[in-house]
């Protein structure tokens, strides 16, 4: 068996009102970061997994996501697998 | 009629629902924890409600913890045989997490928390928690929540809307006489076409924002509008025709 640190990243789907996101933007461009556009608040979770193979990770990870770590209706989420051990 | 309300870590109206359903003689309540696999009493409960609250704190999603409760798969099945099951705010974001309603909840458009007394029209008469209400009556139910605007894709939303699939939605006060206007201008949180409430497509599962156990109580605080809604409730079930 292998070890994988997973990193999920959970983002508002394009389309969705993102007012956290505007709301740092707002703050940004304010704060003289007029360079600054489509900022959009999400999650961030960390954590590890124990799979056969790294694509049995991926298929557990995508599994984990859909179930519970992103709404599908409102948010999109990315992943990356890093092997530990 | 036996009533279940469902209590989870964090839930904070649950008391107050049991209150306002005894208070309006609707029968035995029964307050069951999320960790439990079953209901208690005997042949199920007649309606389940999860109340308003901040369940598992609300972390990652409101409602997302909840809405994976041991007790939540009796929920569906409660649900999936025709029993009548009520979600109060929190309870209405674990009702979309659990997916037995359409649509999400989002942070309100202001980002703030918004306490407030408010009016809702209600748009339907003929489901088993409206029943004593007049089509197009406005009512005053406050509201208590950070995460209420309604959220669906536009297609999905328009296909709700000509279902008849929302129930109540928050408006102006009545004006004596008018039929009073309703919509996304009166949403105190950004909510989708003033939506503040919804009913799934079998008619048996109701989700809302605003407490109408907040307002049953007399001298509590302004109004007694919620006590139509258990009113609905007793005589769907004909409470009051077996005294």
């Amino acid at each position: 068996m292998m070890r994988f640190r997973v990193d999920v990243t959970v983002l508002p789907k394009d389309g969705v009102l993102d007012i956290q996101g505007k709301a740092v933007e707002h703050t940004l461009k304010r704060s003289g970061y007029s360079a600054v556009d489509d900022v959009r608040v999400g999650r961030f979770i960390r954590f590890s997994v124990e799979a056969k193979s790294e694509s049995a990770a991926g298929t557990l990870v995508d599994s984990a996501a859909d179930d519970l770590l992103a709404n599908g209706l409102i948010e999109s989420y990315t992943y990356k697998l890093e092997r530990i051990q | 009629m036996k009533t279940a309300v469902v209590v989870f870590p964090g839930s904070n109206c649950d008391a107050d629902v049991a209150r306002a359903i005894a208070d309006s003689d609707l029968g035995p309540v029964e307050m069951v924890w999320h960790d439990e696999g079953d209901f208690k009493s005997a042949g199920g409960p007649d309606l389940v409600v999860l109340p308003g609250g901040f369940a598992h704190g609300d972390y990652l999603r409101s409602g997302a913890l909840a809405a994976k409760s041991r007790i939540m798969k009796a929920v569906k099945s409660h649900a999936d045989g025709g029993g009548l099951v009520l979600g109060i705010c929190n309870g209405f974001q674990v009702l979309t997490e659990a997916r037995l309603l359409p649509g999400a909840l989002l942070p309100n458009k202001n980002l703030r928390f918004i306490c407030a007394p408010c009016h809702v029209r209600v748009e339907r008469s003929d489901t088993p928690f409206t029943k004593a209400f007049k089509e197009g009556q406005v009512v005053q139910f406050p509201i208590a929540h950070h995460e209420g605007l309604y959220f669906l894709p536009p297609d999905e939303l328009a296909a709700l809307e000509s279902r008849g699939q929302v129930v109540f939605r928050y408006s102006a006060p009545a004006k004596f006489g008018e039929p009073a206007d309703a919509g996304e201008r009166y949403s105190p949180n950004g909510s989708l076409n003033g939506i503040a409430g919804v009913i799934n497509k079998r008619g048996n599962v109701l989700g809302l924002m605003p407490h109408p156990e907040r307002s049953t109580l007399k001298n509590l605080i302004r109004g007694t509008d919620g006590r139509v809604f258990w009113q609905s409730l007793g005589e769907y079930f004909g409470v009051w025709g077996d005294k």
